[in-house]
């Protein structure tokens, strides 16, 4: 946290590039509050099963 | 004590994030002097001037509000026609850099809040000791 709007606009390009950088994601950053991004709860689902109960 | 905390909150742009500083601020029975508000498209920062800025950065650390403490100094506003010149000039003419300024009032008086670099901030207030110029030690 800084007190200067310019200084906040460069840490987020600082974000941006590190991710580029280092993960090749070209990602859309957005700064929020600390601890405010909902923590995953488990594994990725990414199998629906659809199997009929018999 | 000339020079004044200030705090910097960090405020989403979404709807409700400045009342939840103000809530907090509020159901603490803490008192805001001054507020000033600066935005870019998605987030800005909050400055306010409250009674009792210790507190009130627990209060807010307390409840995940990200925030700094910053030093800003104080001028009492002398109301006539070029008073506010008068001060930017002084500390333009000596290399001293603005970094932003706002105002405040109260019943007995007003005043110009400014922030400079903390490199600057002590070079600043003697030059304006130097030149009667009436910094408030509290607002």
């Amino acid at each position: 946290m800084t007190d200067s709007l310019g200084e906040m606009a460069m840490i987020k390009k600082e974000i941006q590039s590190a991710l580029l950088n280092n993960l090749y994601i070209n990602a859309h950053v957005v700064l929020v509050q600390p601890r405010s991004i909902e923590r995953s709860m488990g594994k990725a689902v990414r199998i629906v099963d659809k199997r009929k109960e018999s | 004590m000339s020079r004044i905390k200030q705090l910097s909150i960090f405020v989403e742009n979404k709807m409700g994030q400045l009342t939840d500083v103000t809530t907090l601020l509020a159901s603490n029975n803490l008192s805001i002097k001054s507020i000033n508000l600066v935005d870019s498209t998605e987030f800005g920062i909050l400055r306010l001037i409250v009674d009792d800025a210790q507190k009130a950065k627990q209060v807010l650390d307390d409840n995940g509000i990200s925030l700094k403490i910053t030093e800003v100094f104080a001028i009492e506003i002398d109301d006539h026609i070029g008073s506010f010149n008068e001060i930017v000039s002084l500390l333009t003419e000596n290399g001293i850099n603005i970094e932003y300024t706002y105002t405040i009032n109260n019943q007995e008086n007003g005043a110009f809040i400014f922030k400079v670099t903390p490199v600057e901030l002590e070079k600043t207030l003697s030059l304006l000791e130097e030149n009667n110029i009436k910094v408030l030690g509290e607002i």
